[in-house]
This record gives structure tokens, C-alpha cells and sequence, in this order.
């Protein structure tokens, strides 16, 4: 071409910049939207793929009901299909909060200073280190954590509330501060401890516990980080791996069921030797002690004897002594008679005493007589000795004699002097003896003959004496006898009386003996009574004692009974593997990118055809402002297709650039922006959003090829046209009547200014078109974007406010009591809760191959049921009777399977065990799939009746109280489960408030949209009718008056296309209702009046921005127009 | 002071780069009421500047301008507008009818907007064109045309008629029709017209000839004896 037409070209674009903006937005807008839209998807999905791969996410988390054991790691990583494997031991706990509350903190023991780089599930350090030993933590930062710890932070663990006893330490330094791939989704973790969300992530060394369990084995699994973790290939080899890893895990739970029976009959065993040994002890200790009761029984026994031994001798005494005092009292009359008797013969003996007396003088006489009569007697014995001694004398005159004539002999015969001299000697002694002998005799005799004088001179006094004596003697004998027996009598009376005294003494001795006696009785009996207390007391002891022991032994061996039971009913551990499914990013991330890819199906639909109807506009009001030009051209010769070039040039240009900024500003925008939504959801890193031409591509060349065929139509008909007319200015549009005039009623009612007003809208029927449907368009997108939100407000309002009435459910463990549950609604009584017992378990129902995953719930009662719960349907909604023989499924559910009443659905209860049921209603419900069964229809269902073991409870607990109810509940042992449904509305409202921002994103896109279209048309409305505009002006319009001569067209084309956006928005509405919701909730089907009011406000609201926007070139437009010549 | 209409030293000045032209250069004239004033003058003379002062459509920047006892000058925009709504009556060169109405409400789209409007029929009656009254501009002849915007014109009962150019776009018949239907105008409804052209042939029928000349009026003639637009000749 020549150098002059690209000038031309360039020229052309340059002064009507405004034209080729455009389009060249329309179609950035189109493109934009949907290359973002479409790329959204990918992009999250292979960013989130990279991190997974980056942390080594598991492929698979194995749980074993027994725990798992370091064999167990072992022999996984020993498996072929197992890259790598970190054996975790993961425990719920409640920590102090610093609000002096508690809260759940989730604990994570492994070997994270060792190997945290290896570990499957790698945490990243953001700060500090890794925990060494125990005592140490470090802290996860999760999109649910809302605290502010840092590093040196103490974190106080609360006591275990089960009997585990793991702790090491209570009190856990915070060391570092991590991520973890595990947790990067805003969705609250459950937990079965506490208020029931775990609110703390905690990595703590494996010396914390106290065990050499793990409770899961992450796995990785060997060539899948290759694969793309949302496709089918990673599924493929996930579930072929996971199928071998089963039956190699019913092997190691296998052998970790013996080894638990091993051990738990070893303990068995140990407890039982012990509760024999201690048994033993018991009795021979209770032995002792009855022994030594029964000595004391003994003893008390001996004791009592004596005591009656000791009775009966003091009665016995007493009554000896009672004798003894009746001979007492009788021998001291005989006593008192026998003194009477002495006392009267007492004068008479004196006077014979007196008498008696005399005996002196009697005796002296006696011995006067004896005296005499001896001294006669010693006289003649005297004389007669004296002549026996005068012999004598003579005889030694003799012997003298014979000695002199010897001594003379002697001395004559010489004998030696000596000899003489003796003999001498022994005569003079002789001779002096001699001497004194004669003279001895001499005064012998003459005392003899004195006595004899003297003997003489005395013998009449002693003839006296002699008559004296004989009376004596003759009254002596009676006196005598008498006084003797007087003597005699009281002699006998003073022994009788001592006798008596003695008597009485020995009585009285006797009587204090008994006393004494008597004290030392009572004092035994004393000592009885309390040996015989002591012994009771004693035995009451014992009685108590055995009992103990008894009700002790009955225990222990039930206790052992129980654990032998137990240990029979052990049941075999199972290993349960998991895939990344139960990882809520995981799940959450690869149904929010579906969701996005749904949007992406439609919404650019709308940009497209505005963009095409854009540029047909543009490019046909173009030609027509260039039709001089064009006929010049066509004059000067150049072909149809040279000038054709041109508009499609500049139209492709616009395009070209505008798909090319689409994409460039799309491809990181719409994921960007839509990541930064869900970010706040995840704690992933920043999305790549990477060139994707498979999605650019298609989309750009789209949207080309839609403005050139709009550019071509433009331009047809003028092309057609010979050059002369061309030359010539193109006739106005002649003015035409309209429909309406022929509504005589209606259109002679319409304001003057009105009718203008009608003819110009009807008068460029494509502007009109290409209005109708932008805005209509932009009020849809509002609709959408309104009813979205509406859709999931439903599902909080009515799911939780007027379906399911029960806030709160509580389940109970299987092995709860009756009295313990009566426990727990004892409780609820206090909260003013009423309650009712359900069935409630997970299944499925099955129609043919097709198969939904479902609640089971059986109501016990099910009219009290239909008060904490309504059926109703939720086009008519009428209530839908539900009894004890109905069986009901849930909307989404029986669309899904294409049930209907009356129908029979095969239901597979959580034993795996199948039954078919008629189904007698379809109800209303939003979130997830129920199969609602009266208790007969399942009892003949499946043969026997439903245990109830959860409670529904409908209580009015405030929301900032739930957490203490819940905490509570968990207090009852028998108490399993206990939630309100504020968690689930929480999750909503989180979800509602992503939606929010899809709704900005909505809402500017409209108006972006609605400005466009607006603009665009309004501008070249405005252009074409420069002349009129100028000409009412100088006519006296008031500005005001010019704004709603031309915008008032604007504003009624607007409100035309507002109302059949209404209509387009409640189709696309249930359109992107039905593709983005996910298979177990239902959104709300209908859109709110508030929502179509605020669309249509909104659409209005950017009309009268465009048009305020496009006041001031009216403004501009000089009345000096008027006067100029037509073109 | 007296006359109904007073230009006083009106000036108005066009800035380009750095030279001040100035398109009106101290007009003065005056016009009573009830009569026929052309203004005449070639091309780029200053008529239009004029006429636009006059009309309302511009401001000026210096002088007065007295109409019926008031002072437009200075007036702000919104005044201008009413000034232009209530006392004048415009018809242009190229008619400058609303194609989307028909004749009818060509001239109702002036009449709604103003105080004391005369009735439509009555008008169009009046410049002749009862029968066409519910065609569109397309459907009717160009001097149809120009009746019609008369019409406009005169159905807001102005106080003044500015015309400019009318016989402008007209062949010699047609204008002269015109011509005629302005003078009766003039002379059965007593409104002050004036007609702005560079057609120096009409100033016989006026009342008032204003001859401008490079922005100033270059003299100003009363014609006691007006001629009727039949007898003029061009």
C-alpha cells in the first residue's frame, strides 16, 4: 500500500481516538475476562501443585486404630511404591489461653530437628529453629491462627483429660515460628477435645510424649510429584498405590493385633498374679486380726467367769457372814444371860474371897506347926548328927594320931627333910582341922540345946495353930469349889466373850472383805464391758474389713474380667488410608479453581457479543461520518478491498491490541485477584500466572474475528453504494412513525418531550439492539453476582434458621449408658434445651451404577422429630409429612439421582449393608445429602431397630456461650461428639464473604461493560445529532433540558435493558447456581428483591454516571453548530 | 435609552496565537420595536458575531446591550438561555428542523419550553402550511422547510425575530416567499425582525439597513419607505 493510505489510516485512528478506544476496551474486556477467567483455574491449580510438590505434601496419611509403630515405618519404606515416609504422633490438647480460657492446640511429635528438611509434609521456618527436646515448640502459622506469640513465649498445657499421660513437659517454649503444608486452608480443624476446633499448631519433638507410637505415617509416593496433583493420572496412580498399601496394611495390623493381644494378655496375666498376691495379703492380714479377736473373745469369755466366780463367792460369802452374825447375835445373848448370872453371884463370892483371904494367918499357922514340928524333927536329925560327926571326930583324933606315930616313924626312919616336912605340914593341918572340927561340934550342941529351949517356949501357941488349921480345912473344900466355880464360869464367860469379839471382828473383817470384793467386781466388770466393747468394735471391724475386701476382690476381678473381655474383643486394628482428600486445601482449592473454570463458560459469552455489537456500532457510524471520504476514494479509484483495508485495519488494530492487553492485563489480573480472594483462605505462596496459550490464543483470535465480521457488515452496505451518491451527503434518517402513535390512548398521553424521546430510541434499532444488551448484559452480571450471594445466604438462612431448627448435636460414644446419657439431658434440662434422639449415620444411596454419598437419620420419635426439623418442598413450600414409615431424601439428592416419590432407592448403611426403600417424599435442604427413614420403615428395612445415640438439641444458647456448652459436654465420658452448627454458618459466612469479592469483581466488570456500551453509544448519539443539539439550545433549552433531551433515550434504553437483564440474570443466576455448587451442598435457587433491586439501581447508577460524564461535552457542543452548513 | 433594542459600544475579541482580532468592534446601532432590520455585510464582516451577541447564542466582551429595557450583556449563561427561550425566535440558514418530528411537533418543541406560546396549528396555519402539518422535515419542500422553522420561530411569541440567512439555502422563488412571509410577520404581529444576510437586495424591503463592514458598523440607514418583498430583485 502506499505510504499515503497508512497515513491516512494512522490520521484516522488518531482523530477519532476515542472510537478506537473502544473497541480496543471492549475487547480487552472480552478477552481479558475470559483468558482470566480461563486461566484462573490452571494457574491456582499448578501453583498449588508446585508448593505441594516444593513441601512434599503426602500422597497418602496412613491411621491405624492401634497406632502405628516404627516396623510399621520401617516396612513402609521398605514398600516399592513409597518414596518417603514420617511417622507423626498427633495429639489434640487443651492450652491455657492468655484470655484464661482454654483452647484446643494440636501437638505434632516428630523428629523435627533432625530431618524437618526430608520430612513428608515439610514445614518452612520463618523464624528461629526447630524443637530439640521436650519443653520446646514451634508455633504454625495457619490461616485459622489469630494469636500473637512470638518466639520465647511460653505456651501451658493443660492436665491430659484422657488417661494417656504423654506429657513430658507442661510448659512449651515457643522456638520457632513455621508453616506447614498441611494446614493452608481457612477452615477450622475439628477436633474431639475442648470447644472442639483446634485454634494452635503445634511441632514438638518427639521426647515431648511419652510413647513410640505414631498415630500417622505421611507418605509420599514414588513418581507422583510428576504427575499434576488435580489430574487424573496423579488419582490413577494414588488409588492403584493405595490399593496395594491396604493389603499391606492388613498385614502389619496383622501382627500389630497380636502384638497387642500379646501385651495386653501379658498385663492381664501381671494384674491377675497381682491381685492374687494382694488377695493373699488380705486374708492372712484379716486372719491375724480374727485370730487375735477371737483370743480377746477368749479372754473376755475367762474374764466373764471370773467376774461370776467372783459374784457367787461374795454372795456366799455374804451369806456366811450373815450366818456367822445370827451365831454372833445368839452367843451374845448367852453372853449377856451368863454375865447376869456372875453378876448376881459376884457379892457372895466376894464375901468367900473375903474369907479366903484368911488363908495367910492359915498358912502362917501351918507353917508355925510345920515349923515346930520340923524344928523337932532338925533337932533330933541335929542330935543325931552330932553324934555321927562326934564319931567322926574321933576317928580323925585316931588318924592324927596314926600321922604323928607315921611322922615320928617317918623321922625316926631318917626319910629325906623334904618328906618330913610334908608330912610335918599335913599334921599341923590335921591337927588345926581337928581343932576347928571340936569346936564346930561344941557350938553345934549348944545351938542344939538353945533351939531346944526355944522350941519348948512355943509349943502351946502351936496347939492353938493346931485347932485353927483343922476348922480351916474342914469349910475350905466348899469355898473353895464355890469360888472355883464361880471363877470357872466367868473364866468361861470372859472366853465366850472374847470368842464373840473375835467373832464379830472376823464378821466385820469378813463384811469389808466382801466390800473390797465387790469394788474389784464392778472394776471387772468394768474391764468387761469395755474388753467386750473393744471386741464388738473389733469385730465391726473386721465384718467391715471383709467386706471391703470382698467388695475390693469383687472389683479387681471384674476388672480383670473386663479385661479378659476386653482382650476377647479386641477387635482387629485397621489401617486407614487417607489421600490428600481429607486435606481441606487440597479439596477446597480444587473446588473453588472448578468454579472459577465454570465462570469462565459463561460470563465472557456476554463481553464477546457487546464487543461485536461495539464494533459494529462504531465501525458503521465510522463509514458513515467517512462516506464523503469513502466516495472520493472509490472515485479516485481504489477497490472496495483497499478501502475496506482501512476500517478493517483500523477495527483489527483496535481488536488486535485490545485482545493483546486483554491477555497481558487478564492472564495475571483475574488470577491474581482471584487468588488475593481466596488467599485470605490459604496460606499458599503468590499465584504463577504464566503465558497459557491454549487458553489466549482461542480467545484473542475470537475476538478479532468478531470485530472484523462486525467491521466487514459495517461497511457493506456503503461499499455497495456507486461513488456519486457517496459524494452526495447522506440523506438524514427521514423521521418515521413508530408503533406506539398507533396506541392512540397512550401516546396522546406521553409528555411532548416523551414522544421525542420514543421516536429516537426506535429510530437506530441496532443502537438500540447493542444498548439493550450491554446493559441488559451488565444488570445480568449484577444479578448474578447479587443472587450468588443470595444463593449461599439461603443456605444459612433457611438451611439453619427454618429447616434444620436444632443448633446443636450431640452424639454419644456406643458403649454410653443409659444413666449416663440421662446425665447429659439432665444437664441440657438446665440450658432450657429440648431434645430428641436420632439415628444418624453415613451411607449411600444407590440408584443403578450411580451411587451419592448420604446421612442417614432415623429419628426415634419422628413427630417430635418434624419440630426440630421441617420437610417441606421448596417450590410449594408445603410441609411433607414424615412418620414412622416414611422415608424422604433431600432435594439435590433425588435430582441427582433422579428420584422421585414413590420410587425405590437402594440404601447402603454404614455396616455396608444394602436395603431397598420406597421413597414417599423429596424435602427442601442446602447442605449436603440426607436420607431421613422413620424408625418401622427401617427396622423392616434392615431387620432391626436403630440405636439412637445422637441427640438433636434446639437450645437458645448465645453464640458467645457455645464454647462452654460444648466444653461441658466433653466433660461427660459418654459424650463423643458435640457441635453447633455455628461452626458450619461460620464456614458459610466465610464462603459469603469470598463471594463478596466475586461480587466486586462482578460488579466493576458490569460497569466497565455498562461504560462502555453507555459511552460509546451515547458519544456517538450525541455526535450525530451535534446539529440538533446546537439548534434546541439556541431554541432556549436549559441545560438541564438538552441533558434529558438526549440522555433521557439513554436512560429509558437503560432501564428497557435493566428489566430484560433482570430476566437474563435469573437464568444465568441458576446457571452458575447449578455449575458451581459442589456435590453435597445445594445453593438457593431464588435471588432475593433486594438483589434485582440494587442490580437495577446500580445499572441506573452507571447510566447516570455515563450520562454526567457525557453532560459536559453537551455542554461543549457550540449553538454557533446551528448556523453552519450540513456537512 | 428610548429604542427597544440598543447595541453600546458592544466589543468582542477573538484570541488566535498571539494577535487579538476583535469580530466586533464597538457596535453601535438601535432598533425600535416593530421593525424590519437587515443586517448586512460580506463574509467575515462581523455579522454573525452580531447576530450571535444578539441572539444570546455569545457574550460579549465589552458594551451594552439593551433589549426592551434590559442589559444582556454580562448576562451568565443561564440567563442567556432564558433570554434566548422567552425573546427570541431563530431561523436558521438550513432550517435546522428535527428530523425525527413532524412538522407539527418541529414547532411544539419550541412552544413547550416557553411562557405564552401561540398555539401550533394556529402558526403553521399562519405561514401556510395547514395541510402539512403532520409531515416529517424529509417529507416537505426546502422553503416548506423554512416555513416551518418560521414557524418555530414564531410560536414562542418572541420579542425579537433573528434570521439568519433564510433565503440562504433557497432558490430565488422560495426565498422571496419567505422574504414576504417575514415582512408580514413584521408588519401583522409588530415583532421586531431582523434579518442577517450578505444579500445586499433585501435591505430595500427593511425598515433599518445596519451595514457592517471588518466588525464595526459601518453606518446605519432608516428607510422611511419600505419596499414590499415582491419588488425586490436579485
Amino acid at each position: 500500500m502506499k505510504k499515503n493510505y497508512w497515513k491516512m489510516v494512522f490520521r484516522t485512528v488518531k482523530g477519532s481516538f476515542s472510537r478506537f478506544l473502544a473497541i480496543f476496551l471492549i475487547t480487552a474486556l472480552g478477552v481479558g475476562f475470559l483468558v482470566g477467567l480461563l486461566c484462573t483455574s490452571p494457574d491456582i491449580r499448578s501453583s498449588v501443585d508446585g508448593y505441594y510438590d516444593e513441601h512434599n505434601l503426602f500422597d497418602l496419611d496412613i491411621k491405624g486404630t492401634m497406632g502405628l509403630t516404627a516396623e510399621d515405618q520401617q516396612a513402609m519404606e521398605e514398600r516399592p511404591e513409597v518414596e518417603a515416609v514420617t511417622g507423626i504422633y498427633q495429639k489434640d490438647v487443651l492450652a491455657d489461653n492468655p484470655d484464661g480460657q482454654s483452647q484446643v492446640a494440636r501437638l505434632h511429635a516428630g523428629d523435627y530437628a533432625g530431618e524437618a528438611e526430608n520430612m513428608v509434609n515439610t514445614p518452612t521456618l520463618e523464624e528461629g529453629r526447630f524443637p530439640e527436646k521436650a519443653g520446646e515448640c514451634v508455633l504454625l502459622k495457619t490461616p485459622t491462627f489469630s494469636g500473637s506469640f512470638t518466639i520465647g513465649d511460653r505456651i501451658q498445657l493443660q492436665p491430659e483429660t484422657d488417661d494417656e499421660e504423654l506429657y513430658v513437659e507442661t510448659s512449651l517454649e515457643i522456638v520457632g515460628i513455621a508453616t506447614s503444608p498441611l494446614y493452608t486452608a481457612l477452615e477450622n480443624v475439628t477436633s474431639s477435645v475442648g470447644n472442639g476446633i483446634v485454634s494452635l499448631f503445634l511441632l514438638v519433638d518427639r521426647e515431648e510424649l511419652d510413647t513410640d507410637l505414631y498415630t500417622d505415617l505421611y507418605v509420599t509416593l514414588r513418581d507422583a510429584k510428576e504427575q499434576f496433583a488435580f489430574g487424573k493420572e496423579y488419582e490413577t496412580l494414588v488409588n492403584a498405590d493405595k490399593d496395594s498399601l491396604n493389603d499391606f496394611g492388613k498385614e502389619r495390623a496383622a501382627i500389630r493385633d497380636q502384638n497387642i493381644r500379646q501385651e495386653a494378655e501379658d498385663k492381664l496375666a501381671d494384674a491377675e498374679q497381682e491381685y492374687q498376691e494382694k488377695k493373699a495379703d488380705t486374708e492372712a492380714e484379716l486372719l491375724d486380726a480374727r485370730k487375735e479377736l477371737d483370743d480377746a473373745k477368749a479372754e473376755l469369755l475367762d474374764g466373764k467367769k471370773e467376774i461370776e466366780d467372783g459374784e457367787k463367792e461374795i454372795s456366799d460369802g455374804k451369806k456366811e457372814l450373815k450366818e456367822a452374825k445370827e451365831k454372833l447375835d445368839s452367843s451374845k445373848k448367852q453372853l449377856d444371860s451368863a454375865k447376869k448370872k456372875l453378876d448376881a453371884s459376884a457379892p457372895e463370892i466376894k464375901k468367900i474371897k473375903n474369907t479366903l483371904k484368911n488363908k495367910d494367918s492359915i498358912e502362917n499357922a501351918r507353917k508355925q506347926v510345920a515349923a515346930y514340928d520340923e524344928g523337932t524333927e532338925s533337932i533330933e536329925a541335929a542330935r543325931t548328927q552330932l553324934s555321927q560327926q562326934q564319931a567322926q571326930l574321933e576317928q580323925s583324933k585316931a588318924e592324927l594320931e596314926q600321922q604323928k606315930q607315921a611322922y615320928q616313924a617317918a623321922e625316926a626312919a631318917g626319910a629325906a627333910p623334904e618328906e618330913l616336912a610334908a608330912y610335918a605340914q599335913a599334921i599341923a593341918e590335921g591337927e588345926a582341922r581337928l581343932e576347928a572340927f571340936s569346936q564346930q561340934l561344941s557350938a553345934a550342941t549348944q545351938e542344939l540345946d538353945r533351939n531346944q529351949a526355944e522350941l519348948s517356949a512355943s509349943a502351946a501357941s502351936v496347939e492353938q495353930a493346931r485347932e485353927k488349921i483343922a476348922e480351916w480345912d474342914k469349910n475350905y473344900n466348899t469355898m473353895v469349889s464355890a469360888v472355883n466355880s464361880y471363877e470357872s464360869a466367868k473364866k468361861k464367860y470372859e472366853k465366850g466373850k472374847k470368842q464373840y469379839e473375835s467373832g464379830l471382828s472376823s464378821y466385820k473383817k469378813g463384811m469389808e472383805k466382801i466390800a473390797e470384793s465387790e469394788e474389784k467386781l464392778e472394776e471387772a466388770k468394768q474391764t468387761y464391758a469395755d474388753g467386750l466393747k473393744e471386741y464388738e468394735d473389733g469385730e465391726a471391724e473386721y465384718v467391715d474389713g471383709r467386706k471391703e475386701a470382698d467388695e475390693a476382690y469383687a472389683e479387681a476381678e471384674e476388672k480383670i474380667e473386663d479385661a479378659r473381655k476386653e482382650i476377647n474383643e479386641l477387635e482387629a486394628s485397621e489401617w486407614y488410608i487417607l489421600k490428600r482428600n481429607t486435606n481441606p486445601s487440597y479439596v477446597s482449592i480444587d473446588g473453588n479453581s472448578d468454579k472459577v473454570a465454570a465462570l469462565a463458560k459463561v460470563f465472557p459469552i456476554f463481553f464477546f457479543l457487546v464487543a461485536a455489537l461495539v464494533a459494529l456500532t462504531t465501525m458503521t457510524r465510522m463509514v458513515e461520518e467517512e462516506r464523503v471520504q469513502i466516495g472520493t476514494m472509490k472515485a479516485l479509484g481504489y477497490s472496495k478491498g483497499a478501502i475496506l483495508l482501512k476500517y478493517l485495519l483500523y477495527a483489527g488494530t483496535a481488536g488486535i491490541l485490545g485482545s493483546v492487553a486483554g491477555i497481558l492485563i487478564g492472564q495475571v489480573l483475574f488470577p491474581t485477584v482471584l487468588w488475593n480472594a481466596y488467599s485470605m483462605m490459604y496460606s499458599f505462596p503468590m499465584v504463577k500466572t504464566p503465558f497459557l496459550p491454549m487458553y489466549a490464543l482461542p480467545a484473542a483470535i475470537a475476538a478479532v474475528l468478531s470485530v472484523i465480521v462486525a467491521t466487514i457488515s459495517a461497511c457493506g452496505s456503503i461499499l455497495k453504494e456507486c461513488p456519486s451518491r457517496l459524494m452526495l451527503p447522506k440523506a438524514p434518517k427521514a423521521g418515521k412513525r413508530i408503533w406506539l402513535e398507533y396506541i392512540k390512548p397512550v401516546w396522546s398521553r406521553m409528555r411532548f418531550t416523551h414522544k421525542v424521546t420514543a421516536r429516537n430510541m426506535f429510530r437506530y434499532k441496532k443502537r438500540l439492539c447493542m444498548t439493550l444488551v450491554g446493559i441488559a448484559g451488565c444488570t445480568a452480571l449484577l444479578v448474578t453476582g447479587f443472587g450468588i450471594r443470595d444463593s449461599i445466604s439461603d443456605i444459612v438462612e433457611i438451611q439453619y434458621e427454618q429447616l434444620q431448627k436444632y443448633g446443636l448435636s450431640v452424639g454419644f460414644s456406643d458403649d454410653a449408658t443409659e444413666q449416663e446419657k440421662q446425665e447429659v439431658t439432665s444437664y441440657l434440662d438446665t440450658l432450657e434445651a429440648s431434645y430428641t434422639a436420632l439415628h444418624m449415620e453415613q451411607g449411600k444411596a444407590i440408584i443403578g451404577d450411580q451411587q451419592e454419598d448420604v446421612y442417614l437419620d432415623v429419628p426415634e420419635d419422628a413427630a417430635a422429630f418434624t419440630s426440630f426439623m421441617t420437610f417441606r418442598d421448596r417450590k410449594t413450600q408445603e410441609t411433607v409429612p414424615f412418620d414412622d414409615n416414611s422415608v424422604l431424601l433431600t432435594e439435590k439428592l433425588a435430582s441427582t439421582l433422579d428420584v422421585h416419590p414413590g420410587d425405590t432407592v437402594t440404601i447402603e448403611n454404614g455396616d455396608e449393608k444394602r436395603f431397598s426403600v420406597e421413597v414417599t417424599g423429596i424435602v427442601e435442604n442446602y447442605v449436603r445429602a440426607f436420607v431421613y427413614i422413620g424408625r418401622n420403615a427401617y427396622r423392616e428395612a434392615v431387620g432391626e431397630d436403630a440405636d439412637f445415640t445422637t441427640l438433636a438439641v434446639l437450645c437458645d444458647v448465645p453464640a458467645s456461650e457455645e464454647d462452654q456448652v460444648i466444653i461441658a459436654l466433653h466433660q461427660f465420658s459418654c459424650v463423643g461428639s458435640a457441635n453447633f452448627m455455628t461452626a458450619s454458618i461460620q464456614s458459610f459466612e466465610n464462603m459469603l464473604s469470598k463471594i463478596d469479592f466475586i461480587v466486586i469483581v462482578l460488579i466493576i466488570c458490569a460497569a466497565i461493560l455498562a461504560f462502555v456500551v453507555l459511552y460509546n453509544l451515547t458519544n456517538i448519539n450525541i455526535s450525530e445529532r451535534q446539529r440538533e443539539i446546537a439548534t434546541i439550545k439556541v431554541l432556549g433549552f436549559y441545560a438541564g433540558e438538552v441533558d434529558a433531551y438526549i440522555f433521557r433515550e439513554t436512560f429509558l434504553l437503560s432501564l428497557l435493558g435493566a428489566v430484560c437483564g433482570l430476566f437474563v440474570g435469573t437464568a444465568l443466576h441458576r446457571f452458575v447456581v447449578v455449575t458451581v455448587e459442589v456435590s453435597n451442598i445445594m445453593f438457593g435457587r431464588s435471588i432475593y428483591p433486594l438483589s434485582y433491586l440494587f442490580s437495577l439501581v446500580l445499572t441506573l447508577l452507571f447510566t447516570i454516571l455515563v450520562c454526567l460524564a457525557l453532560s459536559r461535552r453537551l455542554k461543549k457542543i457550540s449553538m454557533v453548530e446551528s448556523l453552519k452548513s450540513v456537512d | 435609552m428610548c429604542a427597544f433594542i440598543t447595541f453600546k459600544d458592544v466589543c468582542k475579541y477573538y484570541q488566535n496565537g498571539e494577535t487579538k482580532i476583535a469580530a466586533a468592534d464597538h457596535v453601535c446601532f438601535e432598533a425600535e420595536k416593530g421593525e424590519l432590520v437587515v443586517i448586512v455585510g460580506p463574509s467575515g464582516a462581523g455579522k454573525t458575531t452580531v447576530l450571535n451577541i444578539l441572539g444570546g447564542m455569545d457574550d460579549c466582551d465589552e458594551g451594552e446591550i439593551w433589549i426592551d429595557g434590559s442589559n444582556i450583556a454580562g448576562l451568565k449563561a443561564r440567563q442567556l438561555t432564558t433570554y434566548r427561550r422567552k425573546d427570541v425566535g431563530f431561523v436558521f440558514q438550513f432550517y435546522n428542523l428535527v428530523q425525527n418530528l413532524t412538522a407539527k411537533e418541529n414547532v411544539e418543541l419550541a412552544s413547550e419550553i416557553c411562557d405564552h406560546p401561540l398555539p401550533a396549528d394556529q402558526v403553521l396555519a399562519q405561514v401556510g402550511l395547514k395541510d402539512r402539518m403532520q409531515n416529517f422535515p424529509a417529507q416537505l419542500s426546502g422553503g416548506e422547510q423554512q416555513r416551518v422553522s418560521i414557524a418555530r420561530a414564531l410560536a414562542k411569541n418572541p420579542k425579537l425575530l433573528l434570521c439568519d440567512e433564510p433565503t440562504g439555502a433557497l432558490d430565488y422563488v422560495t426565498g422571496k416567499q419567505i422574504l414576504k412571509l417575514l415582512y408580514d410577520t413584521c408588519k401583522e404581529t409588530g415583532k421586531t425582525v431582523f434579518i442577517i444576510t450578505h444579500n445586499q437586495a433585501i435591505c430595500p424591503m427593511a425598515d433599518r439597513v445596519i451595514r457592517i463592514k471588518n466588525g464595526r458598523v459601518q453606518d446605519m440607514q432608516t428607510n422611511l419607505h419600505p419596499v414590499s418583498a415582491d419588488e425586490i430583485e436579485w
